[in-house]
């Protein structure tokens, strides 16, 4: 598959299709990761964290492309992978990016404290932030009695992931 | 607190009104607590999109490793055919330029790599080590020694594959792989060929519908090249459905051989639609009975709802084929009680009874009217409502479906054809399942051999097959009706055809006994009075009335005549002749002699009529055929007859005529004549003329009415001789009195 359709099929999100172009780009990855100390599992972590990116950015208008996708996820994810070893106090020579690809700190704690929600609420927040569905589709797909039932019981993941954000950020006693 | 999180909500969203808006920002600004709060919950949002984004990537990744592995649970089925030591490969086309080649002869494979199986000619199913289930059907391999030996080798997964050195290349292109694996059968140190497919089972936890067979050729360079994909997806292929054959078998070879076009599919086709109904017009079908061959069950009969079989040990059991329900008796008493308690026509007394004493051959019982409901065998509307382009695109149009129809036109049961129209979003196999369930003995074991096929279904969404449905049910209902007029029209048009003959023949007939009736009373008088003559006696035995001819009138008037009378009735009737003496002597002589005619060369001629005329009476006389164009006739020498012969060659009349037809034999050629000069011709013989041209009348009517009777008869009994090769249920005694008009049989 050619680039410019991998992108034509991210702006889209015919996910699948992209996915089966972009493939190809994930064995220099998981080599990348692996010989930085990392596992496989690192590996295709990191691999769908540089996707998000690449998405994010190709939904932008202005995206343009200087190298082949794959350079450029390559590239995603190896900017990625340092901020991660950083993170994990990995001794690292520093490393210049024409770009740097991380994010705040309050979305890190954020995104972590989500992490720590149980199944069922990153499922009714997700399909509410992410897949756009109705309370009323929601009740369905989760079989919660009603509608309302539904709404009350995201209005609690929402608090609930709050909670957990703010337990991360008490100093430890 | 809940309605914090809520407004906080609505105010990311966009959600708040003006006003609230308004509101909500002026207490952002003095409660940093609140903003930081409105913070995190954005960042919240941001972190349910990024993950959200993140698990569908993760599953379309996951997805595509799926396809790439080979996994367990469902089977997809291959047919190899006819090709030796070839490997095969299931593949899907998967990336072209930036992949990466590999290639490695198969054949510097080291023997133990291959697995070995001996297999006797005989339905064989083995499980290969990879899982893979191999089933090779008796015939498959031709062989003077059995067991072959199965060298077989597999590839399953990428490992494998790797390690094996198959190529993944088709062409340019990259592949991904199913699975490859080699077969070959050697039998005395050959490859033999295969005559029938041979099909592997191999298992995988997703069928991939992309899936590919490909075939394995080896190139110069020793790099094996894929080529020739095949889809081998389980799901049916549908095909054009004008097609498919959906025929009872015997239909087209009876067309073949009673020299209809039968190659024309339009003409087929609309000739055996017009049976639809035909076997509502025909009698319900009589029980049929054969001697079973199994030792156990004394006999088996079928009527038009149930099979019964009577076993030897007594025992009877009731199969109701519409209901799938099997009753089962110890004894007949048994039986009987529970068909007067339950009121149940299957066990009609009468049916069990007969069975019993032996009398198998007897008529359809006699069952209540409601079971006019049920049909037998299959009608032609319903696979005309089936072969209409609305059941493109699913399982009807399909060869699989073509062989199930096929059979159940054997089975007779149109109930059968129902349970595939009426699950069209269903498996093949699982309705063959429902069939097999359905049914009894050896359809039983036929739906089973369909089902063990696993044949898969076509996808359609529940709604159209709901509809589909409906459709069906109106569409051959309707065909039914219409087809139900056209019978009873052609029906009447038969019967209407037969009546006329009967009328005309009837009416000839009548006729010819009034005529009969004169000309004996008036030759009776003839004679009568010429013996009276002759005796020299006073004739009182004929004035005015003419005596009956059914009693004698014996008037005594004087000794020595009074039976002379009767004499002469005996002679004129018999036409025999006469010789009455007196006591004292006298003698009446009455002569009858005889007059033969043959008619030369009478082979071509048709309706051939020969009259006589007699002089003296008032009717003229039909000469009957006393053997092959030979006429014969006595004449009554007290007067003179002319002889007049009409017959037709082809439509051209022709004629002879003698007058003062002279006794002993003569044989005589006819004359063309054309219709007018024939009249002219009969007017010369005055009253008699107008009697003749009547006669002549009568019997052009009765030809023609004869002619269309017969082309209708004819028309019915091909019929009946192609019905029986589409109803194979269809007793070959039955009647049947339709035809149908509409079918130009030449």
């Amino acid at each position: 598959m050619k680039d410019e359709h991998i992108i034509i099929s991210l702006r889209e999100g015919k996910i699948q299709k992209a996915v089966k172009g972009l493939y190809s780009a994930f064995p220099l990855i998981n080599q990348n990761v692996s010989k930085n100390s990392g596992s496989k599992e690192d590996a295709e972590d990191l691999f769908q964290d540089a996707l998000v990116i690449l998405y994010k950015k190709v939904k932008d208008p202005e995206f343009k492309l200087s190298s082949s996708l794959s350079t450029f996820l390559f590239g995603i994810a190896k900017n990625l992978w340092y901020q991660e070893l950083k993170r994990r106090n990995k001794v690292l020579e520093p490393e210049i990016f024409e770009e740097d690809f991380s994010e705040s700190d309050l979305y890190k704690q954020a995104e972590e404290a989500f992490k720590l929600l149980g199944d069922k609420c990153r499922e009714i927040l997700i399909l509410f932030y992410y897949a756009g569905k109705s309370m009323s589709e929601i009740a369905k797909i989760m079989s919660f009695s009603n509608e309302r039932v539904a709404k009350t019981q995201k209005y609690r993941c929402i608090e609930k992931a709050k909670l957990n954000f703010n337990q991360l950020n008490q100093p430890s006693l | 607190m809940s309605s914090r999180t809520e407004i906080i909500e609505k105010y990311l969203l966009g959600d708040l009104n003006e006003s609230e808006l308004i509101e909500f920002e002026a207490l952002m600004k003095s409660d940093p607590e609140l903003k930081s709060e409105v913070e995190l919950q954005r960042e919240m949002m941001n972190a349910a999109l990024k993950l959200g984004l993140k698990a569908e990537f993760g599953t379309a990744i996951k997805q595509l490793k799926f396809k790439q592995k080979l996994i367990k649970g469902a089977w997809i089925g291959l047919a190899l055919m006819c090709v030796m030591g070839t490997g095969y490969f299931m593949y899907n086309k998967f990336s072209t330029e930036d992949s990466v080649k590999t290639s490695v002869k198969p054949e510097a494979l080291p023997d133990s790599s291959y697995q070995t199986f001996e297999i006797e000619d005989k339905d064989t199913i083995f499980e290969t080590q990879g899982g893979v289930v191999v089933a090779i059907e008796a015939g498959t391999f031709k062989s003077n020694k059995w067991p072959v030996k199965i060298k077989y080798s597999e590839a399953l997964t990428p490992l494998e594959i790797m390690e094996a050195g198959y190529s993944t290349v088709s062409g340019k292109s990259l592949l991904e792989t199913g699975g490859m694996f080699s077969i070959e059968a050697i039998s005395e140190g050959k490859s033999v060929s295969f005559n029938k497919p041979v099909r592997l089972h191999v298992p995988t936890e997703k069928v991939s519908k992309d899936m590919l067979l490909f075939e394995g050729k080896m190139s110069e360079k020793g790099i094996i090249d894929w080529v020739n994909p095949k889809p081998l997806s389980n799901q049916l292929q549908t095909v054009d459905l004008s097609t498919l054959d959906f025929y009872p078998e015997p239909y087209l070879p009876k067309l073949k051989s009673l020299k209809i076009e039968h190659t024309n599919k339009a003409f087929t086709d609309s000739l055996y639609y017009t049976f639809s109904g035909y076997r509502n017009y025909t009698q319900a079908p009589a029980v049929e009975t054969k001697k079973s061959k199994e030792r156990d069950i004394l006999t088996f009969s079928r009527d038009k709802n149930y099979d019964y079989e009577f076993k030897n040990d007594g025992t009877i059991v009731v199969y109701d084929r519409y209901q799938n329900f099997t009753y089962n008796f110890k004894s007949l008493d048994e039986a009987y009680k529970y068909s007067l308690k339950h009121n149940k026509p299957l066990m009609n007394p009468g049916t069990l009874e007969m069975r019993v004493s032996g009398e198998y051959d007897i008529a359809a019982p006699d069952f209540p009217s409601d079971s006019s409901s049920i049909e037998y065998e299959i009608d032609p509307s319903r696979i005309r409502a089936i072969k209409d382009k609305r059941f493109q695109k699913t399982l009807i149009a399909t060869k699989a479906f073509e062989e199930r129809i096929r059979f159940i036109h054997t089975t007779c049961n149109p109930v059968l054809l129902d349970a595939y129209v009426d699950h069209l979003e269903w498996k093949m196999y699982e309705i063959d399942s429902l069939c097999e369930t359905m049914t009894q003995g050896k359809v039983k074991q036929q739906f089973r051999q369909f089902k063990l096929r696993r044949e898969g279904g076509v996808p359609i969404s529940d709604r159209l097959s709901r509809r589909l449905k409906s459709y069906f049910d109106v569409k051959w209902n309707a065909y039914a009706e219409a087809s139900r007029k056209v019978w009873n029209k052609t029906r009447l048009e038969l019967v209407q055809a037969r009546g006329n003959v009967n009328q005309i023949q009837a009416q000839i007939n009548q006729e010819d006994r009034i005529r009969h009736n004169s000309n004996l009373r008036e030759e009776y008088c003839l004679n009568i009075e010429n013996a009276c003559k002759q005796l020299k006696t006073e004739n009182i035995y004929c004035e005015g009335k003419f005596p009956s001819m059914n009693y004698y009138a014996v008037n005594v008037v004087g000794p020595g005549t009074y039976n002379l009378d009767k004499y002469v009735i005996d002679a004129t009737k018999k036409r025999s002749s006469l010789r009455y003496e007196t006591e004292d002597g006298r003698v009446a002589e009455i002569t009858y002699t005889g007059m033969e005619v043959s008619i030369n060369g009478c082979e071509n001629y048709k309706s051939l009529k020969v009259y006589l005329i007699p002089e003296k009476l008032s009717s003229f006389q039909r000469v009957l055929e006393k053997s092959s164009g030979v006429y014969y006739e006595k004449l009554n020498m007290a007067m003179k007859y002319d002889l007049v012969v009409i017959a037709k060659k082809g439509d051209q009349y022709v004629s002879a005529t003698i007058k003062s037809v002279p006794t002993g034999k003569m044989s005589i050629d006819l004359i063309p004549i054309n219709r007018e000069d024939l009249n002219n011709q009969l007017n010369e013989f005055s009253i008699f003329g107008k009697q003749l041209e009547r006669d002549l009348i009568q019997f052009e009517k009765l030809e023609i009415a004869q002619k269309k009777m017969q082309e209708l008869e004819a028309i019915a009994a091909k019929r009946k001789e192609i019905a029986w090769s589409i109803f194979p249920c269809m007793n070959r005694q039955e009647m049947s009195v339709v035809t149908a008009t509409d079918l130009k049989l030449k």
